[in-house]
C-alpha cells in the first residue's frame, strides 16, 4: 500500500479545496468526492488478497464459511455508508447523512437475521437436550 | 492512483471560474451562468466513473 502518495493525495486535495472553495464551492464538493472515491478504492484493492487468506484461515477452523461472508458484506455496507455520509456531512447536509447511516443500519441487521435465526435454533437445541 | 482526475476538475473549476468572471463583466450573465453549468456537468460526468470503479471494487471485493 502506498501509504505517503495516499497522505499525499488527502493534503493536495485539501490544498485544492481551499483554492476553489473561494471561487467556485461546488467543484471543491467535486474533488473531495473524487479523492475520496479514489483512496477508499486503492485501499480496498490492496485489502482484497488478505480477504481470501482470512477465507481460508477460517475454513481451516471448520466453521460454516457463510458466516464469515456475511461479516464481509457487513463490512463493506460500513464502508459504502460511511463514504457517503461522510461526504454528505462535509457539505452540511447532516439530516442525509444520517439518513445513509440508517440505511447502513438496517442492511447490516437485516444481513444478521440468518445469524440470529442460528443463535437461537442451538439454545433451542439445548434446551431440548435438558 | 489516478490523480489526473483530480487536477483536471480542479483546472475545470479555474477555468469556469475565470470565464464567468469575464462573461459578467462583459455583460453576459445568462452565458455566464449557462458556462458554469457546464463545467458542472463535465465534472460530474467525470466523478460518476470514479464513483462506480469504487462501487464495483467494493460489490467484488466484499461479495455484495
Amino acid at each position: 500500500m502506498n501509504v505517503i502518495g495516499g497522505i499525499a493525495l488527502c493534503l493536495l486535495g485539501s490544498a485544492l479545496c481551499v483554492l476553489l472553495a473561494g471561487y467556485r464551492p461546488e467543484f471543491s464538493m467535486a474533488v473531495v468526492v473524487c479523492i475520496g472515491a479514489i483512496i477508499l478504492g486503492s485501499i480496498i484493492k490492496n485489502i482484497a488478497p488478505i480477504m481470501d487468506d482470512m477465507s481460508a484461515l477460517i475454513s481451516r477452523t471448520g466453521l460454516d464459511s457463510g458466516y464469515f461472508k456475511i461479516a464481509l458484506k457487513a463490512l463493506g455496507i460500513c464502508y459504502i455508508t460511511a463514504f457517503a455520509a461522510d461526504i454528505c456531512r462535509d457539505f452540511g447536509q447532516t439530516a442525509l447523512a444520517s439518513k445513509a447511516e440508517l440505511i447502513g443500519k438496517c442492511a447490516v441487521f437485516l444481513l444478521c437475521v440468518p445469524l440470529l435465526r442460528a443463535i437461537v435454533n442451538i439454545a433451542l437445541s439445548f434446551i431440548g437436550e435438558v | 492512483m489516478d490523480v489526473d482526475f483530480i487536477f483536471r476538475i480542479a483546472a475545470i473549476g479555474i477555468i469556469v471560474a475565470v470565464l464567468n468572471q469575464l462573461l459578467v463583466r462583459s455583460g453576459r450573465e445568462d452565458q455566464a451562468m449557462l458556462t458554469s453549468l457546464a463545467g458542472l456537468v463535465v465534472v460530474l460526468l467525470m466523478i460518476i466513473n470514479v464513483i462506480g470503479d469504487l462501487f464495483d471494487t467494493i460489490k467484488s471485493v466484499f461479495g455484495l
